[in-house]
């Protein structure tokens, strides 16, 4: 192989940007390693800087299994949002369909174009038993060629479950499991787990009264490596990116300057 | 009376007689009410069945205006061109199709000819009661023409007028100038003549489309369990792939299907969504299937054929190789979920160029993107959209032109403190007119975003009903 020696040379402890440089040669190597199953993953960054940097890998692992929950019966919305936001950005990193399976998805695909996801790659599966949606869930993760697999689940995952998931999504394609109502997630071998409740918004410049960029407060519960986490996101309708937001309400002037500071 | 067993036809009745004429000189007659409807399906049951022979059947539906067949007017056709052997020849396969119709509780007459007119007029006017007919090719001519008239599948008056212009043989009719008898029954006359000695094609038009690759099986003691069953059937896939690998094609739509001893046939299909041909992705669909056939009595023929079959790409570019394989690996995951949920639970979405907000997406097969899609999206919609909107309970609006300043929903309360002007949608105007549809984006005092519709206006003296329509990110 042949990288620079530079590269490999140690950086002086708190040197600047050696801790970035350490990540990405983690990830060049997970990337190497891909489809060896176990050792480094390779990721996709969520492009918070803050988030990144929390996780193990600097973003979230792909070929993994994840999963959104929503925090109430009524944040189905928001989770929804958040999982769109991250199978985007996977979405971005591997080519291929993406498979949604579940009871009666919602999903209104003029609404997913305008947030940013392609509804041409889009493989609705309708199943309403429970068994049948994991099993669908567990067919796509095992199939190399998806770009992600995500379930909407109506009961916690169980150990065993999901640790036969998990492996399914080492060797195929990423899994986001769903939960929308509101219910308790069981401890299990998910990658990451995240809780997800909706936040106000900051009115947009035009309209006092008006509803503006959705914001959540997303709860890292489980991450395998890592710590869990507290973040209060806010997410660009237009430019689809993701950021910090100032857990202050109603002060339209900070939430581009703490994207900038994040 | 519509028809007669041998019997009746023996002591001299004929069809078309009133029952009471009939009974007044049989008094001890046996009479059943006809049903038309459920001879013709029961006809078209035993075509079905007899597909097991041959992939050609064909129901013969001229026969009602004929006079004098015997037992009704049931018959059907099966072409046996290049099948016999499979059964140790002409006679053992009829003497065979005559043996299990009679198993299945039906009468019958079996003739094997070089034609179905030749075929139709042996086996309704050739001395041979038993066993059955199979005119010899030499010697059909022959045979034929010392048949009666009325093996022309003629209408009942020509033949009675033929009967008394004393043509009562074929062959005195082949020997009779044509162009008078032409003139006076018709063209029917000369194109029955001409199809039964085989001067002109008869194609049969058969109760389904005979399928392009077809493979069988046969179990002379039967098989009973469905593991038996998927062995068998992954040996026809096996067979069929080679046919298919030889011509270069692959199947959208296989059928499986297995003829029991009782003479019922247990159907599978499935569908792909592109041509496949490798016979243990053919099996693994089949084999989800399988526990639907009920053996019953024991199977004793499996067919395996390709209803749709279409060309393959061959060439494989070795760079795109593996992207050829995701791809056929998600066409797979596809075919598996159709197979399992059923092909109406697995698909896609399309745009549809309606503002009606419910009617702007469509259903339609997955992986059918031939090119990119164009959305329309005019203004925010909702990530989630009910298939009904839910009504909305204790709706306040401060004035009535304003957003709900709470709602109840699901049995809770939210107070607005966000929203959006409102979005009028006209109806599409050739639709039947219905109130005056708003909606709101709203945003509720923990920042959850609901798309509530409003029908129906105020100042138009309608009372207004809300609802929810969606749930925004």
């Amino acid at each position: 192989m042949n990288i620079p020696m530079a590269n490999l040379l140690p950086f002086p402890p708190g040197a600047p940007g050696a801790a970035p440089r350490l990540f990405d040669l983690r990830r060049q190597i997970g990337r190497l390693e891909r489809g060896a199953g176990a050792g480094i993953p390779a990721v996709v960054p969520l492009g918070v800087d803050a988030i990144d940097g929390h996780l193990p890998f600097r973003g979230l692992p792909l070929k993994r299994l994840h999963a959104v929950v929503a925090a109430g019966e009524r944040e189905a919305g928001a989770a929804t949002g958040f999982l769109l936001s991250l199978a985007i950005r996977v979405m971005q990193a591997e080519p291929g369909p993406v498979l949604w399976c579940g009871r009666h998805p919602e999903l209104y695909a003029p609404a997913l174009a305008d947030y940013g996801l392609d509804p041409g790659r889009l493989i609705l599966v309708r199943a309403r038993s429970e068994v049948d949606r994991l099993w669908a869930f567990e067919e796509g993760l095992r199939t190399k060629g998806l770009a992600v697999a995500v379930a909407e689940l109506e009961k916690p995952l169980d150990l065993a479950g999901s640790r036969r998931l998990q492996l399914a999504a080492e060797r195929g394609t990423t899994g986001f499991a769903l939960r929308l109502d509101g219910g308790d997630a069981a401890a299990s071998a998910v990658e990451t787990r995240w809780r997800i409740a909706s936040a106000s918004s900051v009115a947009p410049a035009e309209d006092a009264h008006g509803v503006g960029n959705p914001r959540w407060q997303v709860t890292l519960e489980r991450c395998r490596g890592g710590r869990p986490g507290h973040w209060l996101m806010e997410k660009n309708d237009a430019t689809g990116d993701l950021s910090l937001a100032p857990s202050l309400r109603d002060r339209p002037d900070l939430p581009a300057r703490a994207r900038v500071a994040g | 009376m519509v028809a007669l067993d041998r019997n009746a036809t023996l002591l001299g009745l004929s069809p078309g007689e009133s029952v009471a004429d009939a009974r007044a000189r049989v008094p001890d007659l046996h009479v059943a009410t006809s049903d038309a409807v459920g001879d013709a399906r029961a006809l078209e049951a035993l075509a079905d069945w007899a597909q097991r022979y041959a992939p050609i059947a064909a129901l013969d539906r001229q026969s009602a205006t004929v006079s004098g067949s015997i037992g009704g007017d049931a018959g059907l056709w099966i072409d046996a061109t290049g099948c016999a052997h499979l059964f140790g020849g002409e006679e053992a396969m009829g003497l065979d199709l005559r043996h299990r119709i009679e198993k299945l509780g039906f009468s019958a007459r079996v003739a094997i000819a070089g034609t179905p007119g030749a075929a139709w007029a042996l086996a309704r006017y050739a001395e041979a009661a038993e066993g059955v007919i199979v005119a010899d090719p030499e010697a059909e001519r022959e045979r034929l023409a010392s048949l009666s008239v009325a093996g022309l599948r003629l209408p009942a008056v020509v033949v009675s007028a033929l009967m008394r212009l004393g043509l009562k043989r074929i062959e005195d009719l082949a020997a009779a100038p044509r162009a008078p008898l032409v003139a006076r029954f018709g063209e029917v006359l000369a194109r029955r003549l001409d199809q039964a000695l085989g001067l002109i094609e008869e194609p049969l038009a058969p109760v389904r489309a005979a399928p392009a690759f077809r493979t069988r099986l046969v179990f002379p003691d039967g098989i009973g369990n469905p593991e038996d069953l998927a062995l068998a059937a992954h040996r026809l896939c096996e067979r069929l792939s080679g046919s298919l690998d030889r011509a270069q094609k692959g199947v959208r739509k296989l059928e499986l299907a297995a003829y029991r001893f009782d003479g019922e046939v247990g159907k599978i299909a499935v569908g792909f969504g592109r041509p496949v041909r490798d016979p243990d992705r053919m099996f693994r669909l089949l084999r989800d299937r399988i526990a639907q056939i009920d053996p019953g009595p024991g199977v004793e023929v499996a067919i395996l054929s390709a209803l749709i079959a279409e060309p393959t790409i061959a060439v494989q570019t070795p760079l795109l190789a593996e992207t050829r394989e995701a791809g056929d690996e998600v066409a797979s995951l596809v075919d598996r979920l159709a197979g399992r949920l059923g092909e109406t639970s697995v698909h896609g979405l399309a745009p549809i160029d309606s503002h009606l907000p419910e009617r702007a997406q469509r259903r339609r097969a997955p992986l059918a993107t031939a090119k990119k899609d164009v959305w329309r999206t005019q203004r925010r919609r909702p990530q989630r959209l009910l298939d009904r909107p839910e009504p909305l309970e204790d709706t306040l609006a401060l004035l009535p032109d304003h957003p709900p300043a709470r709602f109840r929903w699901r049995g809770r309360t939210h107070r607005v403190t966000r929203a959006d002007p409102a979005e009028r949608i006209a109806d599409e105007w050739w639709r039947e007119q219905k109130p005056t549809r708003d909606y709101f984006r709203v945003e509720d005092e923990d920042g959850r975003r609901f798309w509530i519709r409003r029908d129906g206006l105020t100042e138009k003296g309608d009372t207004p009903s809300w609802s929810l329509h969606g749930l925004f990110a």
